[in-house]
């Protein structure tokens, strides 16, 4: 088997080649599972990531994210364009997350209702830091599609065509949801009044 | 939030995003510099400036098991696909095209600056120990002559074939699909 080399998330060691998207994904269509392989460690936890802050479940980010790859793997040869694999990886990952989230929305109406303050959940022990656990807790705050668009923008670095895509609407609409986002979540981790 | 919302009013009746808009491109007007609300929203966009920070480096990983998981289900998913007779003294041997392909791509990559990509094999029709390859690849720029670099990747395929699987090579068609950079993903 061919040794591919695969990168986790401190990068490769300098003077190391690691293998682009297309070159794995057009072997990975061939059937060649240390690419597929090598694909799932670049990604799994970007995808695991933007699941676990959609969701703020860690049992639904895994599905979503066991989801997503296998769905990647038996999609493969319809993936037409090897560089786009990453975006279909993200939009895939987010419209699951999507799904699931209006699935659940019944009984979690009352996030309408946005209060002043987000107070940090005591039981996230897991958190590094008091700031990220604020900035968690206020994203359960937005509309799942807002925080879908903050996120993929301010966490993923997603461009603003791609989001557009994912969410099915204008860049331009993008910018004013992530400029809306981005002051309630601002005011909700930082009151001002 | 509701899309028709414009955005959020401050008491000083500016818009929190206004604010940050101002913030963003580094010219804050005379009114920012002094308000109270403009102040406190400012500090409030460092805040959270400073949280994403901290979301950039989220400690949360997928827990051990997935990429196993997965990968057994992906295993038992792949097809036996075509295989190759292979002449041999005691009986025909089946090998499978897609180990062929494997060698084959080892081989390739085994070229500097040599990235196999999609590989084909196929027997040749008049003959039952020949086969054509056809094998794209993607080359680091700047590696050196093309056909130089070609011909050592014909090369080792044939070798590869010869020395691993026992098949001549009748012929290999070999397609320049991409080029790489050092460093580049």
């Amino acid at each position: 088997m061919a040794p591919v080399q695969t990168v986790g998330r401190a990068g490769p060691e300098p003077g190391e080649s690691v293998m682009d998207d297309p070159t794995l994904v057009g072997r990975a269509r061939d059937g060649d599972l240390p690419a597929f392989e090598a694909l799932m460690r670049r990604y799994q936890g970007r995808i695991y990531r933007l699941a676990l802050r959609m969701t703020a479940d860690a049992g639904d980010a895994e599905e979503v994210t066991q989801d997503v790859f296998l769905s990647a793997w038996r999609r493969l040869p319809e993936i037409r364009e090897d560089a786009a694999f990453s975006g279909w990886l993200y939009r895939t990952a987010t419209n699951r997350c999507l799904n699931l989230l209006r699935r659940r929305r019944p009984t979690s109406e009352l996030d309408d209702q946005v209060p002043n303050q987000v107070e940090a959940d005591p039981q996230r022990a897991t958190q590094s830091s008091a700031q990220l656990e604020a900035l968690v807790a206020a994203l359960q705050h937005l509309t799942p599609e807002q925080r879908a668009v903050w996120l993929l923008r301010e966490a993923h670095h997603r461009s603003y065509e791609e989001i557009a895509q994912v969410v099915g609407t204008t860049p331009q609409a993008v910018r004013g949801r992530l400029s809306r986002a981005r002051a309630q979540l601002a005011e909700l981790i930082s009151p001002w009044r | 939030m509701n899309e028709t919302v414009s955005g959020h009013p401050l008491p000083c009746g500016r818009l929190v995003e206004d604010v940050f808009d101002e913030l963003d491109s580094g010219q804050v007007g005379p009114h920012a510099q002094e308000c109270e609300h403009c102040l406190a929203a400012s500090r409030g966009l460092r805040a959270l400036n400073d949280a994403t920070s901290a979301l950039l480096d989220d400690p949360a990983e997928p827990p051990a098991g997935l990429l196993d998981r997965v990968m057994g289900a992906v295993r038992a998913e792949l097809r036996r696909g075509d295989t190759l007779t292979l002449p041999a003294p005691l009986g025909p041997a089946e090998v499978s095209l897609r180990a062929v392909a494997a060698v084959l791509r080892y081989a390739a990559d085994s070229v500097p600056g040599v990235w196999a990509r999609h590989c084909h094999v196929e027997l040749d029709p008049g003959r039952s120990d020949a086969v054509h390859i056809q094998l794209s690849v993607s080359l680091r720029y700047g590696t050196g002559p093309l056909h130089v670099v070609l011909a050592e990747v014909r090369r080792r395929l044939a070798a590869a074939m010869a020395g691993q699987v026992g098949l001549h090579v009748e012929s290999i068609d070999l397609e320049l699909v991409d080029l790489w950079e050092e460093g580049n993903r």
